[in-house]
């Protein structure tokens, strides 16, 4: 039987303090680090080195750790679960790749961009279906898709096409940050691995 | 002697006529003096004026003027209200906020694009509840949707899930103002003439159950007409929402609040 993979405590710890930075910067936005309004996407500037290095299981149960707490921190039934859940999978499995050869910082750019679009993606189409779902029928109650948290008012084409400029600039941003603060998380976890020779 | 005589009499008939000369010369002088009076008193003003610049009242004197005006519009406004008030409770309409009120700070704000919300350093603890109407230097921001011991969150007017009663002020028509996701909310019009022109103020409806009335939302930023069943407006915010770092939380109850 394969013994399963202990992690240093030192990972554990810097993992943790860092993942719950990134939360923080998402709820605090501040301002002197968004461009033009638009912040970037932390928490996938923040999995994306760590599922890179950990690989698919360690990546997703981040995904789920920092999603949920961003859920239950926010108004509306749209969730970014599913998204960095996602992200999480597909990036762990590139771990192999990845620990022979250090992503580049282009790469890393690249990556974040097409995370960033994913998670926003993955919201945009959970607003876009509620949209559509409630607004015929405008019933609010347990059980069913509709909550008080559901866009009122408009269609599902209508929500999607106002927030895709924005959708757009975040990733954009992300992408610009990413190979300073993801390749400096991906390189500080490979040191503390210790698995991982330069 | 006659001599003398008659050269004292030449010499003073000349004195006196140069004195009528000289007496002639001052008249027309003065005349002339008056009649150039305005140009001269320009050139010397101007020239006075070049000469005194590095003497004017500075920036911080207009600064003084203008903070005194500023009180002045404060005092007007206090009166104002107060009167307002006065005839609202003569006339039995509901009457706007007065006193009511916490400030909280901001502690958290959209995480990203899709959330337009804040979070605020106060909660239940501090008498907010949910429905409570929050505002912010210039205008009403959103609503309490969801409230813990010392934190209280709230769905800007910019949210998809806000929609709140408004009414233009100039041309009294009402309708709702619904958030998109962007910075800029959505006015759609009951009526289908609304007579709205980019640059109306936007308040909250007096028929509204959600907010108080009276609240300054924002200015008509473009209409569009075409849009079937009831006109549209963009409508930018009065409140710089980007940028705020304190709220306003209004602790009075409305309609929709009550059990």
């Amino acid at each position: 039987m394969k013994p399963a993979k202990v992690w240093p405590q030192s990972l554990l710890l810097v993992g943790g303090i860092t993942g719950l930075a990134a939360l923080m910067l998402s709820l605090l936005s501040p301002s002197w680090l968004r461009l033009g309004g638009i912040s970037p996407n932390w928490l996938v500037l923040w999995l994306l080195p760590w599922s890179l290095s950990q690989g698919s299981h360690a990546g997703l149960m981040g995904a789920v750790f920092l999603g949920f707490s961003l859920e239950t921190l926010t108004i509306g039934a749209a969730t970014p679960l599913y998204g960095l859940g996602l992200l999480a999978w597909l990036w762990g499995r590139l771990r192999r790749y990845y620990h022979l050869n250090h992503p580049n910082p282009l790469t890393m750019a690249t990556q974040a961009i097409l995370g960033s679009l994913a998670v926003d993606l993955t919201l945009m189409v959970q607003l876009h279906l509620m949209a559509d779902l409630c607004s015929p029928q405008m019933q609010f109650g347990p059980g069913s898709l509709c909550s008080h948290g559901a866009p009122v008012g408009w269609s599902g084409g209508e929500i999607a096409a106002a927030g895709l400029y924005g959708t757009m600039a975040a990733a954009v941003v992300t992408g610009l940050l990413a190979p300073l603060v993801s390749t400096v998380l991906l390189r500080l976890w490979y040191r503390l691995d210790g698995s991982h020779h330069d | 002697m006659a001599g003398l005589r008659k050269d004292f009499r030449h010499g003073s008939r000349q004195a006196q006529r140069r004195r009528v000369r000289l007496l002639w010369f001052s008249l027309i002088g003065l005349v002339l003096a008056s009649l150039l009076r305005q140009t001269i008193g320009g050139f010397l003003a101007e020239t006075y004026g070049i000469l005194s610049r590095p003497f004017w009242p500075g920036p911080a004197q207009f600064q003084w003027v203008r903070e005194a005006e500023e009180l002045a519009d404060v005092e007007r406004l206090i009166f104002l209200e107060r009167e307002n008030q006065r005839l609202k409770e003569l006339v039995g309409l509901p009457t706007t906020y007065q006193d009511n009120t916490l400030k909280a700070p901001v502690i958290a704000r959209s995480p990203a694009v899709w959330w337009q919300q804040l979070t605020l350093g106060r909660g239940s603890r501090h008498g907010i509840r949910l429905g409570h109407a929050v505002v912010a230097p210039g205008g009403l921001i959103g609503r309490i949707t969801a409230v813990t011991a010392n934190t209280a969150q709230v769905t800007l007017i910019t949210d998809p899930t806000s929609r709140i009663g408004v009414f233009v002020v100039r041309t009294n028509h009402h309708g709702l103002l619904s958030g998109l996701g962007t910075n800029r909310p959505v006015l759609r019009f009951v009526t289908e003439n609304p007579r709205t022109i980019p640059g109306d103020v936007v308040v909250t409806s007096a028929a509204s159950t959600l907010v108080p009335s009276g609240i300054p939302v924002g200015v008509v930023q473009n209409v569009d007409g075409n849009r079937a069943p009831a006109p549209e407006a963009v409508l930018q915010p009065s409140a710089p929402i980007d940028s705020i770092e304190w709220a306003e939380v209004l602790l009075q109850d409305t309609p929709e609040m009550a059990p």
